[in-house]
């Protein structure tokens, strides 16, 4: 692993407030994890999401000094680009385009954690049926999924991206897992 | 990238190159941190004055609540359920809710605010609230909060009004006011009430202590049944003048509640206070009297005439009655109820 690679993301933070050059590294590294990330909130475009993702980078630039050094980076890059991808769509008039989820097999099986029902959707191997469940409920609901879920984010890590409580994002994944099941028992063959 | 920068950190992607591109092309800058410790300054002091206002609050419903006078709800209202109403701070009450949700929603905007639960924060606040108007009220600063801030607020009737409303309801044989003058043998006094009336007051069965009391410009609680009542002469002209004049030697303390009264209250029962003073300079030869002169009789008005069970000093901040006092309160409220509904 080389130096520069070792570097942690508060140590970019630093250095990128003397040489600007340096925020080069921490788009780099989350350049990637943010595409997918808006991309399952439902920003489909290519086009959108390139541009998007500029304005992230460039609001995470401007708040350099505004990051609290107790929180991690990365829930804090995901914080901007949550209401990033939240202003795109109230600027546009839009409802999001629909989660990408590709890994909806994997992630079924993570949630199911012994629930039955999400056993058997894991085992057809469709996750064609979870894609259209998330699209149906309520975007609050969706949030907590994407991240925990998808994001694979702990849930104190998720309480800072979304600005809530941790006990909050707890209900509200369980809440969450609620409304899927039901939608999946009326997709269920 | 330039070929230094390269070596140093590696070659970025196509989103790097037109990322750093476009901070360089449009000079974007980091905002400086001064700008965000000012805006958490400004969210914590917000949260701080709210603290402090839903404190001053609090120390106000203390005072209020403590100095009700609860020990003669009894006698001054039909049941309790009336007396709590009666004696309710509202508008300390809607300050500390006003005061605690702003507080909440300051620290919930604060840069670890969203981590606390609204319940949590709510109860913090007030809890906060509490401790320091606790503190502010043991201070002393309780009446001065209740009835100089409370004057800035619209509809806000302070714990020295209330009493006045309470101690004064001549039906029930109890009044509250403002001595305007006494006659030169001492054995009658005129009582100016915030309902803008003027009781005649016989004292002669008072001991002489008690009228020793009894002197020109008090607030003084009367308990006096109705002994006699006369038809006199009265005039409603210029009545709102002679109530205010007949105010103008009494305490500092009873002037300001003149302020708060209605101009057109007065006008509607001001004719009442004329008749009063009129027929009582027919009657006796004052020694200390209000001005009266201009006055024009236009129509009859009954005059009430009272006699004396109790004269006590009208307590409009935080003193109360010792035990005697009390003893001697209920036990003249007995005997002027009684004569009441003789």
């Amino acid at each position: 692993m080389s130096p520069i690679e070792e570097l942690s993301d508060t140590d970019i933070v630093r250095n990128t407030l003397v040489d600007k050059e340096a925020f080069g590294l921490l788009i780099s590294r989350y350049e990637q994890k943010l595409r997918r990330y808006i991309r399952r909130l439902g920003v489909r475009n290519e086009e959108d999401q390139n541009d998007l993702l500029q304005d992230i980078f460039i609001k995470t630039y401007k708040n350099l000094y505004g990051f609290d050094q107790a929180l991690s980076f990365s829930s804090w890059i995901y914080r901007i680009a949550h209401n990033e991808a939240v202003s795109h769509f109230r600027r546009r008039s839009v409802r999001p385009e629909g989660s990408q989820v590709d890994d909806g097999n994997e992630v079924v099986g993570q949630i199911a954690s012994g629930d039955d029902l999400m056993n058997e959707i894991a085992s057809r191997d469709d996750g064609r049926i979870l894609k259209e469940a998330l699209e149906k409920i309520d975007p609050k609901y969706r949030d907590v999924v994407v991240l925990r879920y998808f994001e694979g984010k702990e849930y104190d890590e998720i309480a800072d991206i979304l600005l809530m409580p941790v006990g909050s994002v707890a209900t509200r994944l369980h809440r969450a897992k609620t409304r899927l099941r039901k939608l999946l028992v009326t997709k269920l063959p | 990238m330039n070929t230094r920068d390269i070596d140093k950190y590696g070659e970025g992607s196509d989103m790097t190159s037109s990322v750093l591109s476009r901070i360089t092309k449009e000079h974007v800058t980091p905002t400086p941190r001064s700008h965000f410790i000012f805006k958490e300054g400004v969210v914590w002091s917000v949260g701080g004055l709210s603290v402090l206002l839903g404190g001053l609050g609090v120390a106000a419903i203390i005072f209020t609540v403590r100095y009700s006078e609860w020990e003669y709800f009894d006698a001054t209202h039909d049941n309790f359920l009336n007396f709590l109403l009666d004696i309710m701070p509202y508008t300390w009450i809607i300050a500390l809710i006003l005061f605690a949700v702003l507080a909440y929603e300051s620290v919930r905007h604060t840069k670890r605010g969203y981590r606390y639960h609204v319940p949590v924060l709510i109860l913090g606040s007030v809890g906060a609230s509490v401790a320091l108007g606790s503190v502010i009220y043991a201070f002393g600063a309780g009446p001065f909060i209740d009835r100089q801030i409370g004057s800035f607020i619209p509809l806000h009737r302070n714990l020295r009004d209330t009493k006045l409303a309470f101690w004064n309801q001549p039906d029930r044989g109890i009044m509250a006011g403002v001595i305007t003058e006494i006659s030169s043998t001492r054995d009658e006094f005129k009582l100016a009430t915030p309902s803008h009336e003027i009781h005649s007051i016989r004292m002669d069965s008072l001991p002489e202590k008690v009228r020793g009391t009894v002197v020109v410009g008090e607030a003084m609680r009367v308990f006096a049944p109705l002994v006699e009542k006369t038809v006199i002469d009265v005039s409603d002209d210029d009545a709102s003048g002679l109530y205010t004049e007949s105010m103008t030697s009494t305490t500092v303390s009873v002037q300001n509640s003149e302020a708060n009264i209605d101009t057109r209250t007065l006008r509607a029962t001001a004719p009442n206070t004329r008749s009063m003073m009129n027929m009582a300079q027919q009657r006796t030869a004052p020694s200390h009297t209000a001005d009266t002169k201009n006055i024009s009789p236009r129509k009859e008005k009954r005059l009430l005439l009272r006699e004396a069970c109790l004269v006590l000093p009208l307590h409009i901040d935080g003193d109360t009655d010792n035990e005697n006092r009390r003893e001697s309160i209920n036990t003249c409220l007995k005997s002027v109820h009684r004569g009441e509904r003789r």
